[in-house]
């Protein structure tokens, strides 16, 4: 009887060492906001387990944007619990991480990037989102040029080629043509983050290299003003909230929008329908001669300090986000134009975007993108970014103005610096 | 041997619970207690003593905190004044022998109840969506009623929450009322009928007092739900709350503080505060609701 115990106890020890026995593969987690990002890393996990490491395998977990966040941020607070070995992190709320100014919970990258020779391959201006006093912690996916996106069927149709306007005069002048027109279109929509992207093309933006908060500047005040005006025209108009969206960009009411690299994927993931209809322009400027785009967005993606797979990880993110084939199959998949440089020549970038008409999108993005502005990172943008959020509304429905609610903003934002400091 | 093991194992039986209660209960209230006297912001930075500073802060200087307070109330008044009222009338016409399908319509009553907030949220963002929503589509448009523009103009974001409120709770609320009007003994009702009393002196005089504990029970649980309601309004118009910050409650405000801004010690605070305030409503209402008692 005992002796017939002891065997079955043996067999369930083989069985069970069997069945654990192969699993020396290493799975790393990651987690993503958006499912063109998810979609590219995983056809990257594939290629890196088939040209790298065969047991490796990725979990590619998609959260949603303000979750992702959150959940990250306290599961770095609380050492670790739960949290991903790969997180994309927006720049917008990549701040949070800085806050009280200690250690974010990421690997310092400076190593992989500096030995690795990626430095210099990377766009500097965008690298800085995710720098903190000369650690880097993140690698941009995108370069986040912005440009016009808009519906050739119907500027076409109405005699207008957005190609060829310089200014948003000239936009202006069409859109006052096509409003008179059919006035239920929207030419220009508004959406809480189109003034300081326009800041941005202007060379400003909320925060100053300093860090310092110049959302109540005369130039912020000014390009608030303007967008105004040009609502009480009839030209520009806010953007439904949430998935209504794209119900208007379907029912044909929105016929352009500002937007970056990332927000044609957006497109084509969300209006399908609209292929064919579409295509996209070079940024209007304010004068004569001014640049043609600003930048808008942009996630890095970042280890996770606490992984237990750091240096899987760094040569996961080295073969995927630093390799001339990972940023021309990310282009690819989700437009997102790359940050890296050695990429950026590659000819698999300029194929016929059949969403866009058959345009060559790379070409554009190629053009505009050498004069992409600077964005400045700061701890407050996030909470920054909230306060605006919730009073954007009173200012588009002229209940308060632009000049009050940024300088109530700024305040708020000044004091907080301080009572932290 | 036998008599030490007897005294202690009816302890034993009880204590998986009181260990739990003690782990993920206890232990953070008191530590939650001691943080809210502690500055302490961003991931690694250490908390730093500053007594009832984070407290002073919220009630001085702290705008925001006022108006998800004020925000909060006036669900609960929403709450209070048209959910409950309304899951009476509810249990009232339920509780009809004369309605058919009775069991069916209880069923459809409470459905909403468990479906999860978030489900919730996301499916009312397109009810009441200004454009191409349903209730300004399909009930208001008939009536000739211009497009009200609920998540976008601050003053129509609580009417909203609390028009929500009502599709989710009334039901629960009113089975309730319904078991409460279950145990009235029939008798009473018949005796105060043939004593002359119309139906409306019988339900004043005679279903509403004895419906107190259920009362009371149902207003606890409203004042309760009220000031932690969270994912709904989440969902609806994002956890800064909308336009103007008309949406966010007292437990939004904790959250963005806490996660999102991290500011441990100063969420700490704000959750004591919501603990104390829920308190002092409940025990006022308990007070009144007996104060109405005639025996």
């Amino acid at each position: 009887m005992k002796k017939l115990k002891v065997l079955l106890l043996l067999l369930v020890g083989v069985m069970l060492f069997s069945a654990v026995a192969p699993v020396a593969a290493q799975e790393l987690e990651l987690w993503a906001f958006v499912n063109t990002h998810a979609r590219w890393f995983r056809e990257q996990a594939e290629r890196y387990a088939d040209e790298v490491n065969p047991d490796f395998s990725l979990n590619v977990i998609e959260i949603a944007y303000g979750d992702l966040h959150d959940r990250l941020l306290i599961s770095i607070q609380s050492g670790g619990v739960g949290a991903p070995d790969i997180a994309d992190v927006e720049q917008g709320r990549f701040g949070s991480f800085l806050r009280g100014g200690g250690d974010p919970g990421f690997v310092e990258l400076n190593a992989l990037l500096d030995e690795g020779g990626h430095t210099e391959n990377l766009v500097a201006a965008r690298q800085a989102l995710y720098t903190s006093m000369g650690s880097v912690y993140g690698i941009e996916h995108a370069l986040t040029p912005v440009v016009l996106y808009y519906r050739a069927d119907v500027w076409e149709g109405a005699g207008f080629d957005p190609q060829e306007f310089v200014t948003w005069d000239d936009f202006a002048d069409a859109a006052r043509a096509i409003v008179t027109e059919n006035p239920d279109v929207v030419p220009l929509p508004i959406f809480s983050r189109l003034p300081v992207l326009l800041l941005r093309q202007q060379g400003a933006d909320w925060f100053n290299a300093d860090g310092e908060v110049t959302i109540d500047s005369a130039e912020s005040i000014a390009m608030m003003d303007w967008l105004l005006t040009l609502k009480d025209e009839g030209i520009a108009a806010q953007t439904p909230a949430g998935d209504a969206l794209w119900a208007a960009f379907k029912d044909g009411t929105l016929i352009s929008m500002v937007g970056a690299d990332w927000y044609g994927g957006f497109f084509k993931d969300n209006a399908p329908e609209l292929a064919g209809k579409w295509k996209a322009a070079p940024l209007p400027a304010f004068e004569d001669g001014g640049r043609r785009t600003s930048v808008y967005g942009g996630t890095g993606a970042t280890v996770v300090a606490t992984s237990d797979h750091v240096e899987e990880a760094l040569s996961f993110l080295e073969f995927s986000m630093l390799s001339i084939e990972g940023n021309v199959r990310r282009f690819e998949m989700t437009t997102l134009w790359p940050p890296y440089i050695p990429a950026m020549a590659d000819e698999r970038l300029h194929a016929a975007d059949e969403y866009f008409s058959g345009q060559d999108l790379g070409a554009l993005f190629a053009d505009v993108g050498p004069e992409a502005p600077p964005q400045w990172q700061s701890a407050f943008r996030s909470q920054l970014n909230s306060l605006w959020s919730a009073a954007f509304q009173d200012v588009i429905d002229g209940n308060r103005s632009p000049e009050e609610v940024f300088t109530e903003i700024a305040d708020t934002i000044r004091d907080e610096m301080e009572f932290e400091s | 041997m036998f008599g030490r093991g007897r005294k202690i194992a009816p302890y034993l039986f009880i204590s998986p619970f009181f260990i739990g209660y003690a782990i993920f209960f206890l232990y953070p209230v008191i530590q939650s207690l001691q943080l809210s006297f502690y500055r302490q912001v961003g991931l690694t930075n250490p908390p730093r003593f500053i007594g009832v500073d984070n407290y002073v802060r919220l009630v001085t200087k702290d705008d925001l905190f006022i108006k998800a307070l004020t925000n909060t109330t006036y669900y609960a008044l929403g709450s209070i004044l048209i959910i409950v009222p309304l899951a009476l009338l509810l249990a009232l016409i339920l509780h009809s022998p004369r309605l058919r399908f009775r069991e069916f319509f209880r069923f459809l009553y409470f459905t909403p109840n468990i479906t999860a907030g978030v489900v919730v949220g996301i499916i009312f963002g397109l009810v009441f969506e200004e454009q191409y929503g349903l209730i300004n589509n399909l009930l208001l448009a008939p009536l000739g009623v211009d497009n009200v523009r609920w998540l976008r103009e601050a003053r129509w974001v609580m009417p909203a929450v609390i028009l929500l409120g009502a599709w989710k709770w009334t039901g629960i609320n009113a089975i309730y009322f319904m078991v409460g009007l279950q145990n009235i003994p029939p008798e009473l009702k018949e005796a105060a009928r043939v004593d002359g009393a119309t139906r409306w002196q019988v339900f004043w005089h005679v279903t509403l007092p004895l419906l107190r504990p259920i009362l009371a029970f149902v207003l606890t649980i409203a004042i309760i739900g009220s000031y932690n309601l969270f994912a709904e309004p989440a969902i609806l118009v994002g956890l800064e709350g909308g336009p103007n910050n008309a949406g966010m409650t007292m437990t939004m405000y904790l959250y963005t503080r806490g996660f999102r801004e991290l500011k441990m010690g100063y969420a700490s605070a704000i959750g004591y505060s919501l603990a104390v305030i829920i308190l002092v409503l409940s025990v006022i209402q308990l007070i009144l609701i007996r104060a109405f008692r005639e025996d």
